[in-house]
């Protein structure tokens, strides 16, 4: 590669999160990347999302890896294959891998990855776009022993259904119909299903957040876990003496609401996210005193989506400080591994 | 009522409350004289506020503001109304998020709303003594939007309390963090086709609550109210003590409310 020239990327998966997220973002950013190939095993999805891109299509694994004009690989594709695609990318000499989340459905899978990495040397970035959102780091940066003294952490993300902001941020093809279809019996194993699907699909996103104010995590014990319909949850918890609460709700009006808030005595932490799919700005990041002082941080120009396409150009020069480590990744996946059985047995229990 | 009504305070610590509050209404009350019964008793809701309000009554007052109203036993509470009940007296609590002035203004509003939701999530921040306190700060709040909470849990940790249950089909969840910093309560009521939020600030008139309901249509901001929940209280007494038709259902209400929580603890 020479010096200056923007990292080819491959895309496994030509579905919404790559039309909407991240060909849109790599076009703010044409002087780092430039897509050259889309890989989907519906030939017809990717050979349309690679037109538009101006990047060649196939429908094999194998094919975009052995592209030599692919520097770095996004793995979209449906989570089960996360890890074992991270690990190929990773043995086929690519310079860094951005994996969607989560970027393992088990702590074996995790460890696979971890392995790989340390084997070959090559970063990956998990698609955690708030963990790279600058208003994020800028709060962290500036709070001091504010994590210490955190009595209790919340999320609250409550937004429309997807396909209302996919659809500002670009023509979707190819969508799936959403499906909400119930079976009749509530059994046990639906109930760890929709936990599964809840938690990977929404909680996802700020659990690594949420984390980082919760040093008794291991301890985390779920108290009240519930299912909000058509798509959300509930749930209270604590971990030590923190409390946790955890709220998601997705519905059909265009009300947008995503926050994350952790409150120590005397502080209060506010954070007011972009809805998924927008392409402008980043979050805003309010540290209040009991005293009425208040330090905002943001918003800046760019979001989390730039911020992790950023740290994974930095990572493919050999630049990893900016990312979290293959043991942040493996812990944070097992929190929400954590939280989603947890949750899951709490609704069982509930129910029986 | 065309007189104004005599009042005093029963505890010092309230005497700050009572003189904002008395500036407010110049012409309905008036400071009660030393020594004398006055017609309104403003009494603290700590401790045994029930003993305090039945004296209050016993003595002649012929109604009672009970301010904060804490944790107390339903059936004292239910003793209170009855004695309030015998004597035409009127027992009227100053909540600070369940007497809000915004919210009861608009709680018809937002009680048809709330028929349309799936789920409530009271979430408050402030200094409380005990989870069972928190709780019932909570459930007030939910009694006044015109919900009849049954709560099933309530845990505790180091310094918040949670709780979780229902009110008829709509899931109820509350979260009480005790700090110093961001207080209030706020409220989410989430459904398919709106969602509100209200945000509670407690009994400063000069920040009145946030409602904001948002639907199909677009998003709509209620109106606030800048009177505080004392004065809103005050202001019922007059009413009540001019109507000679005492209701003691607030006060079973929060026998009932009491007794829920108090079975958890």
């Amino acid at each position: 590669m020479r010096a200056g020239k923007p990292l080819g990327v491959g895309c496994l998966g030509a579905g919404p999160v790559v039309q909407t997220i991240h060909l849109p973002t790599l076009a703010h950013m044409p002087e780092l990347f430039a897509p050259v190939s889309i890989m989907d095993v519906n030939a017809g999805l990717a050979a349309s999302v690679a037109g538009s891109a101006r990047a060649r299509h196939t429908t094999s694994l194998e094919g975009l890896l052995a592209d030599p004009d692919v520097d770095v690989v996004a793995v979209c594709s449906p989570q089960q294959f996360h890890a074992a695609q991270v690990v190929a990318a990773m043995r086929a000499g690519k310079k860094a891998i951005l994996c969607e989340k989560p970027f393992a459905t088990s702590a074996d899978e995790a460890s696979k990855i971890a392995k790989a990495s340390a084997e070959t040397g090559v970063p990956v970035v998990v698609g955690a776009m708030h963990v790279f959102d600058p208003a994020w780091i800028a709060v962290q940066q500036a709070w001091g022993d504010f994590p210490a003294r955190v009595r209790s952490v919340r999320s609250s993300i409550v937004l429309p259904m997807n396909d209302r902001f996919e659809d500002w941020a670009t023509q979707v093809v190819g969508r799936q119909p959403l499906n909400f279809a119930m079976p009749g019996d509530t059994t046990p194993e639906l109930i760890r299903q929709i936990f599964h699907g809840l938690i990977l699909g929404l909680a996802v996103h700020d659990l690594p957040l949420v984390r980082t104010f919760l040093p008794d995590h291991a301890g985390l014990e779920v108290l009240s876990a519930r299912q909000l319909v058509p798509f959300g949850y509930v749930i209270g918890a604590k971990a030590g003496e923190r409390a946790v609460q955890l709220v998601g709700a997705m519905h059909g009006h265009g009300e947008s609401y995503w926050e994350l808030e952790a409150i120590a005595d005397d502080t209060v932490l506010h954070i007011r996210f972009t809805p998924s799919f927008v392409h402008a700005g980043s979050a805003v990041a309010t540290l209040r005193g009991a005293d009425g002082s208040a330090r905002q941080f943001g918003p800046y120009g760019y979001n989390g989506y730039v911020g992790e396409w950023r740290a994974l150009h930095a990572a493919a020069q050999g630049e990893s400080r900016g990312i979290p480590g293959p043991s942040a990744l493996i812990d944070d996946l097992g929190f929400v591994l954590d939280v989603t059985a947890k949750a899951a047995a709490r609704a069982i229990g509930d129910l029986a | 009522m065309n007189a104004p009504l005599t009042i005093a305070a029963e505890a010092p610590g309230l005497l700050p409350r009572f003189g904002r509050t008395l500036t407010s209404l110049p012409v309905s009350y008036i400071e009660a004289a030393p020594g004398s019964v006055p017609h309104v008793m403003l009494v603290s809701g700590e401790g045994e506020w029930t003993r305090r309000a039945a004296d209050a009554i016993g003595q002649g007052c012929r109604a009672v503001i009970v301010s904060d109203p804490g944790m107390a036993s339903a059936d004292r509470i239910m003793a209170l109304a009855d004695l309030a009940e015998c004597n035409g007296a009127i027992v009227e609590f100053a909540e600070p998020y369940a007497g809000d002035s915004t919210l009861l203004h608009h709680r018809r509003d937002i009680a048809q709303h709330l028929l349309a939701v799936s789920s409530i999530i009271v979430t408050q921040t402030g200094l409380f003594e005990s989870a069972a306190s928190a709780a019932l700060q909570m459930v007030r709040t939910l009694r006044a939007l015109g919900q009849a909470p049954l709560i099933t849990s309530l845990w505790m940790t180091g310094h918040a309390a949670m709780m979780c249950g229902t009110s008829g089909a709509i899931l109820i969840e509350g979260l009480a963090i005790s700090a110093s910093a961001g207080l209030g309560q706020r409220i989410e009521a989430l459904g398919f086709g709106r969602t509100l939020r209200l945000t509670l600030h407690g009994d400063e008139s000069a920040r009145p609550a946030d409602f904001r309901i948002a639907n199909m249509k677009g998003e709509r901001k209620l109106p606030g109210i800048y009177q505080s929940a004392d004065r809103a209280a005050w202001q019922r007494v007059l009413a009540g003590i001019g109507s000679d038709m005492p209701d003691t259902v607030r006060l079973q209400q929060f026998a009932e409310d009491a007794a829920m929580i108090g079975r958890l603890c």
